[in-house]
């Protein structure tokens, strides 16, 4: 896909904080934190819609929890806003006995329009804040912790309907229903990790996730990118992209694919957003868009229902950016099962380009079968597929078109 | 390559009262060569790690040596990063005598690594001084300063070597091909669209050449892989700057299609350095360490007749070295292969041939047809590998290391 610039706004009194789109309506819904407002653009005109809503306090994100109402958690008090998006309409909702979040760090909510659940991030130890907009209530979520690293939470987002993937701040990854149980768990490690005495052999803190057909890509705040087989449990690529000073942020994904960039602006040279594929020959960089110089970029997001996007620009002058990503990526997604005698197995699953044109594979990973990915369509496949060790090793290897 | 931990080195006169670091460093098939921030040339046994000669006394008035090159067993050069000293360094390598060459009244452009390329006959310097670069003839001794139309305005930050000529990058997205006697013969614009309207200042921070392949770094964190006879990118990837201590991606000359790869600098606790391997024309990460390093490094390298790579840092005592080491495994060897159908019956056959660096970091070498019988193909030494062999229907796979 390609990156387009289509125009940009700048808004009076704002401050770019989140942002989330409403691929229905093709607006941004965006929150900040100078006038603490709630507004919403049309990702095709690229004009404000409707008047500012004014929030509780300054807020720390948004979602969606239904299509009709936008969900923001405000960043110094306990509570929730949550906005009729169509009237504008706002109702404010404490959390009892919650611990408020300070933060301006994007994936600190995310909501499931179809169960009406929102989970967000809170400043207790081990604790969420969640939503109900079935019955308008609020509550707290303490999870177990993993291990002595993780205290608090870093980062939130939706998986799927009804599950949720919370990032400690220790490097671990919990994914959890709706009320609080944790499903499964994983604690991020660093490979050929060797060092003086004191080191920790953790990447710290998950500053921001961006899940698709069972890869999960995960920044730290250290600045280090993984991607993670989340069905294996298993680190399948890795990659630095900066410093901890650089708060990157990741896009929710379309089609496989997410916008990233930095929060931290480039104090020379051109701040850059990247359009990354992580899910078809992971880690490809589809395209490149340059800001200014100096750009400090908070938070990005694209209508998969027709490529129009928005990134939002903090520093140094607050801008809504309004972009494209088209045309839109082809892809389907396709089930591996691996289960001879019955048995679901663990294995070695690698496609390759049988045209011999591309090198590094579509999708090299440890599968947990079975499993379902997303590959790209009209294409040659070579399949491998391997388990076992030495002289237990078997292997299978087929062609097929997608 | 395959890379493995070999050894952490300190400058010899490095305590916590002095803080002398080592601040440039080139190795042979037996000692490491060294400069070091108390202004001295000191040589360490490449085995034992002892210091076995020191020169005695500053051989700069001002500054800090930042590079050390080897221009024969017997000599090196050294450069100078103030014009106040008048000059670069020619260092007997068996004496330790210094002495200044005539290449006046010029510093090195930047304090990292690749300031310095050598062909075998001629040096290339890049100077901080726009419009120019500066060249040490070693039959001679001859220093001279070209001022290639093509390159006015631009100031050189990195310089590698490509067969006889030099590729040299500058502070504004340029780079150069420039033959030993200063004539530009290709030029390459990295590119800054699609963009919001703007074109500011892109700097390159690091190239690595390799068969007709350049891979480079800029400040605004995008890493190309072009192809330079024609001039097209086939590959990209990122490394997002941040402050200007903290830009980009450093790398080293290539061996066989391979480079050392890492950040100036991460502020979390786990310091980055990849092997990244770029010679089948896409970019692809092969090793990854993390080592508990949050200071600045300052360049990356390769020594083939040493087998050796390595990161240079401003390490303190924390850290507990200056120069990291390892050991890599190059160079390329021919691996025959064969398909048999029955056994001991040859047949013509397709052979794909996987360099398998493990999970995420595969990629196709060699794809073909092989006639009935024996054919050694190439691959880089060291390496592990999956085969696969198809004839109509029926496959084979084996896993070999070269």
């Amino acid at each position: 896909m390609t990156l387009s610039f289509i125009a940009s706004v700048t808004p009076a009194s704002f401050t770019a904080v989140d942002g989330i789109t409403h691929e229905t309506n093709n607006e941004l819904i965006v929150v900040d934190s100078t006038s603490s407002t709630l507004r919403r653009y049309n990702l095709n005109t690229t004009t404000q819609v409707g008047s500012n809503v004014t929030l509780t306090s300054i807020p720390a994100g948004v979602c969606l929890v239904d299509s009709a109402s936008a969900l923001s958690v405000m960043r110094n008090t306990a509570s929730f806003d949550l906005v009729e998006i169509a009237s504008g309409y706002k109702q404010n909702y404490t959390v009892s006995g919650g611990s408020s979040l300070n933060t301006t760090k994007t994936n600190q909510i995310a909501g499931d329009p179809s169960t009406k659940i929102a989970m967000a991030i809170s400043g207790g130890n081990s604790t969420l804040f969640k939503f109900n907009a079935n019955t308008y209530t609020t509550s707290t979520v303490v999870l177990p912790k993993a291990n002595e690293n993780t205290n608090t939470f870093a980062s939130i987002i939706l998986k799927e309907s009804g599950k949720w993937l919370v990032g400690g701040n220790g490097g671990d990854i919990f994914e959890i229903d709706s009320n609080g149980n944790v499903l499964s768990r994983f604690s991020l490690g660093l490979p050929n990790t060797f060092a003086r005495s004191g080191i920790l052999n953790t990447p710290g803190s998950i500053r921001t996730m961006s899940y698709d057909n069972g890869l999960l890509l995960v920044v730290t705040f250290g600045g280090h990118l993984f991607l993670i087989d989340w069905g294996s449990k298993t680190v399948i690529k890795e990659q630095v992209l900066g410093t901890a000073s650089t708060s990157i942020f990741l896009s929710p994904s379309v089609s496989g694919e997410c916008i990233f960039g930095s929060q931290t602006a480039n104090v020379t040279g051109a701040t850059v957003i990247y359009e990354l594929d992580y899910t078809v020959k992971p880690f490809t960089v589809r395209d490149i868009l340059f800001n200014d110089s100096t750009a400090g970029i908070v938070a990005a997001g694209v209508n998969g229902l027709n490529g129009r996007g928005w990134t939002l620009q903090a520093s140094p002058t607050n801008k809504i950016r309004f972009i494209t990503m088209t045309p839109p990526r082809v892809t389907t997604t396709r089930t591996f099962t691996v289960n001879p005698g019955g048995n679901h197995l663990k294995v070695r699953l690698s496609l390759y380009d049988n045209s011999g044109v591309e090198k590094k594979p579509y999708l090299d990973t440890i599968m947990q079968s079975p499993c379902t990915y997303r590959v790209p369509t009209g294409k040659n496949i070579l399949e491998y597929i391997e388990y076992g060790e030495g002289e237990d090793a078997a292997f299978d290897v087929s062609t097929y078109n997608t | 390559m395959a890379l493995s931990f070999y050894a952490d080195l300190m400058d010899a006169a490095y305590t916590s009262g002095t803080g002398y670091k080592i601040s440039a460093v080139a190795v042979d098939a037996n000692n490491i060569y060294t400069t070091s921030s108390q202004t001295r040339f000191r040589v360490y046994d490449l085995k034992t790690l002892s210091n076995t000669f020191s020169t005695t006394g500053n051989f700069l008035s001002t500054g800090v040596p930042t590079d050390v090159t080897l221009l024969t067993s017997a000599s090196a050069l050294v450069t100078n990063p103030s014009g106040a000293d008048n000059g670069f360094k020619i260092v007997d390598l068996t004496t330790g005598f210094v002495r200044t060459i005539g290449l006046t009244g010029s510093t090195v452009s930047r304090a990292r690594g690749q300031q310095v390329a050598y062909n075998g006959s001629v040096a290339m310097i890049a100077c901080n001084t726009a419009g120019s670069v500066k060249t040490f003839t070693l039959a001679g001794e001859l220093g001279n300063t070209y001022l290639p139309a093509g390159l006015s305005g631009q100031t050189p930050t990195c310089v590698v070597t490509k067969e006889g000529n030099f590729l040299v990058g500058t502070d504004t997205r340029r780079i150069h091909e420039i033959t030993p006697t200063g004539t530009i013969v290709q030029t390459f614009t990295v590119p800054l669209t699609p963009n919001v309207g703007t074109t500011p200042a892109v700097e390159l921070m690091g190239l690595s050449y390799y068969n007709d392949l350049v891979l480079c770094s800029t400040d605004s964190g995008v890493v190309y892989l072009i192809k330079w006879s024609t001039q097209t990118i086939l590959d990209s990837t990122f490394c997002i700057g941040s402050t200007v201590s903290q830009l980009g991606f450093l790398m080293c000359q290539s061996v066989s299609g391979h480079t050392i790869v890492t950040t100036q600098q991460c502020a979390d606790a786990a310091q980055p350095i990849f092997e990244v391997y770029f010679g089948n024309g896409e970019i692809l990460y092969e090793e990854s360490f993390y080592s508990n390093v949050n200071t600045s490094i300052r360049a990356t390298g390769i020594s083939l007749e040493a087998q050796k790579a390595w990161v240079l840092t401003n390490g303190s005592a924390a850290d507990g070295y200056h120069l990291r080491m390892f050991n890599i495994n190059t160079g390329s060897v021919l691996s025959p292969t064969r398909a048999q159908d029955p056994p001991t019956v040859d047949v013509a056959s397709r052979i794909i041939r996987i360099r398998n660096g493990g999970v995420g970091k595969a990629s196709i070498e060699y794809d073909g047809t092989v006639g009935a019988g024996e054919l050694p193909v190439p691959a880089s030494q060291g390496k592990n590998y999956i085969e696969i062999s198809i004839q109509n229907s029926k496959w084979d796979v084996r896993k070999f290391r070269a």
